[in-house]
């Protein structure tokens, strides 16, 4: 909040955004969790770039080794394994192929029941993993701040109904409609196979179509109060219209809880994509995602023959980027707006 | 009647009792108090909810190419026929929306079209029990360890302990019930044989799918004691029920936990959301007999009365829930205004 910057010890060039920094980079979890975010982020970005096999080349002869050192005898990369590459993945892999040539890493994280290499799976499972808590995200930012910020800022019966609207989908089973629509759709995918919707945009609108409650009330609270302080009416005194006090005026003071709920709200649909995936409802082969290959690693547990890397790798990955990311987002809350803390849902 | 004009009836009746009750309930608000007007609105948005989620769900399943009757290969045309004659599905789909609204005043949503031989009032009965069972584990466990450490990691605010069980907490909201569940059953199921792996016949058979089940809100539950007990602790109250000699445990949990708990009530309705989400995996990790698998398995298959009728239980179960925890919160916070 730019009105309610503590005083102590600031001199004039400490802006609130700066004081903010500070507080956030004095926390040693804070700078770690964050180095771990740029890790992790930077290797799924960069996964066609590393010397890594194609995720979905199988290995019949090698099936469930243990992490090892050894190659897998006669494993060549093949740029052609991985279907469709988008122009700047596919930019990555022919300097892969430039650098490298058809060398690939050996089977690190070990290989799962179809002589796949996990490592590379979990690399390229990463980049959809994080697309899908990043695009949800943004949908539910989008939808949650517009709807927030007119409810707050219109008040009166306007605020009243669209509340209310919120409070019923509250108490609605989304997740269960989620899931209904997802089942429902997939088989709408296959009585047309000719329109050819990619069944990862239809989950990421999903999830983020119905993560934005909490944005939108958290925005609409600030709103409320934010409208009116003196700032907004000498806007509208100098006869500023209502985007333009909302976008210009109003929308800069909450973005810093915004900021916050978004950092929140990442893992929370990271978790969701997982749950679905395991369900069989999410990604759809040949993609992977982190909760694809916890699903395999989970199936691979058996009283026989149990082949613990499979579950242990995929599920650290997750474990050590949500965890991440929540400690990230305490300290942005507790940076940014001390009066934040212990709220969450 | 026909089933299609007691369809109508019942729509009728959905639409006007709500509005009665929600009248009811301004008018009792000032004669009868806030209790008795917050229930009767909360039913009567229950009422409207219940029929909006019913026709969404039901013209959202008929627009959706692929029938019930679609998976079975090779079916005689003949026979394909007469099984959609016999669950009406050959009549045009507003008589058939009426037909299954009429059955929802008593609960009936017709036979299950994939389960043969089941009615999916049958197969609810049959399911919800272990359902239940488990979902209230997971919420004695999740109770039953977040506060205690909420609590610990408070009075210890700083210590190792509080470090170390604060790091836990948030591990614990960031791992997957399924991977936790993985990684548990090795040592306690597979190498000690101490759990049995799958069912629900005894009483130990319960623990580990609600741990699993329980943790991740445990953890929260913990986070939401801790910062709500640290808040409290410095309120002058606390000061004064200290200064008058009471002894420290006295102080925290007779005085300062009640209002730390606060926001853990406010967390139920969620966290119940949550646990009924949750046990659709949990149920088909540990192979338990519930509601939540036929849920899944409902949509995919498109049992048209089967998964309509899960869906309206859960909307039930979620609305019913998030009311009772309202509820709570209301009578425990008197500020807070029950609408």
């Amino acid at each position: 909040m730019s009105n309610a910057a503590p005083t102590r010890g600031a001199s004039k060039s400490d802006s609130p955004g700066r004081l903010a920094w500070r507080a956030f980079r004095h926390r040693r979890s804070a700078r770690l969790a964050t180095a771990v975010l740029v890790v992790v982020g930077g290797l799924a970005l960069l996964a066609p770039l590393l010397p890594l096999a194609a995720p979905s080349a199988v290995h019949l002869d090698a099936k469930l080794r243990g992490p090892t050192f050894t190659a897998i005898e006669g494993a060549a990369f093949d740029a052609a394994e991985i279907k469709d590459p988008g122009r700047l993945t596919g930019w990555l892999l022919s300097a892969r192929v430039a650098v490298f040539g058809s060398w690939e890493l050996p089977p690190l994280f070990g290989t799962d029941a179809l002589g796949r290499c996990l490592l590379s799976r979990i690399l390229w499972g990463a980049r959809l993993s994080l697309m899908v808590g990043l695009v949800a995200s943004i949908i539910s930012l989008i939808i949650g701040v517009g709807w927030g910020a007119v409810a707050g800022y219109a008040g009166g019966r306007t605020d009243a109904v669209l509340m209310r609207a919120v409070d019923v989908l509250y108490a609605l089973p989304l997740m269960f409609i989620v899931i209904f629509v997802v089942a429902l759709l997939r088989g709408f995918r296959n009585a047309h196979p000719e329109l050819d919707v990619n069944p990862s945009l239809v989950l990421f609108a999903v999830i983020g179509a119905t993560s934005w409650l909490t944005m939108a009330r958290i925005v609409r609270g600030q709103v409320t109060s934010l409208r009116s302080a003196a700032f907004i009416d000498a806007a509208r005194a100098c006869g500023a219209r209502p985007t333009t006090i909302l976008w210009r005026h109003v929308l800069p003071n909450v973005s810093p809880v915004v900021l916050v709920t978004l950092t929140l709200t990442v893992p929370r649909v990271m978790l969701f994509e997982a749950f679905l995936s395991f369900l069989g409802l999410g990604v759809e082969a040949p993609d992977v995602s982190w909760g694809v290959l916890a699903r395999q690693g989970f199936d691979a547990l058996t009283a026989v023959h149990a082949s613990l890397w499979l579950i242990a790798f995929p599920g650290l990955a997750f474990a050590l980027t949500l965890l991440a990311m929540n400690v990230v987002g305490d300290a942005l809350r507790d940076a940014l707006d001390p009066r934040l803390r212990g709220e969450r849902s | 009647m026909t089933p299609a004009l007691r369809g109508l009836v019942v729509l009728a009746g959905f639409v006007v009792v709500p509005a009665i009750l929600f009248w009811l309930g301004g008018r009792a608000e000032r004669s009868h108090g806030r209790l008795l007007s917050f229930a009767c609105r909360r039913i009567a948005w229950l009422g409207w909810t219940a029929l909006v989620v019913f026709t969404l769900s039901f013209f959202l399943m008929r627009a959706v190419p692929g029938g019930p009757f679609d998976d079975e290969r090779r079916m005689a045309p003949q026979v394909k026929r007469n099984l959609e004659a016999r669950f009406g599905l050959d009549r045009p789909v507003a008589e058939q929306y009426l037909a299954a609204l009429g059955g929802l005043p008593s609960l009936d949503f017709g036979p299950c079209m994939t389960l043969r031989d089941f009615t999916v009032r049958e197969i609810i009965a049959q399911g919800l029990p272990p359902s239940m069972l488990l979902g209230l584990a997971a919420l004695a466990w999740m109770l039953l360890i977040g506060v205690p450490v909420g609590v610990l990691a408070a009075t210890r605010r700083g210590s190792t302990l509080d470090v170390t069980l604060t790091a836990l907490a948030s591990l614990g909201m960031a791992v997957p019930n399924f991977v936790l569940a993985g990684a548990l059953m090795m040592p306690l199921v597979f190498w000690s044989g101490w759990l049995p792996a799958a069912g629900l016949t005894t009483v130990d058979a319960v623990l580990l799918p609600s741990f699993c089940l329980g943790a991740p809100f445990a953890a929260q539950v913990a986070r939401l004691v801790r910062t709500g007990l640290l808040e409290v602790l410095t309120q002058d109250w606390v000061r004064t029920a200290r200064a008058k000699g009471l002894s420290e445990r006295r102080v925290v949990l007779g005085h300062a936990l009640r209002g730390a708990m606060l926001p853990v009530v406010t967390f139920l309705g969620p966290a119940l959301a949550g646990i009924l989400t949750g046990s659709l995996v949990i149920e088909q990790v540990f192979a338990i007999p519930g509601v939540g698998t036929h849920f899944v398995q409902s949509a995919l298959n498109r049992d048209y009365t089967l998964s309509l009728g899960m869906v309206m239980l859960y909307t039930v179960l979620v609305y019913g829930l998030n009311a009772v925890a309202d509820l709570i919160h209301g009578l425990l916070d008197p500020r807070v205004s029950l609408s």
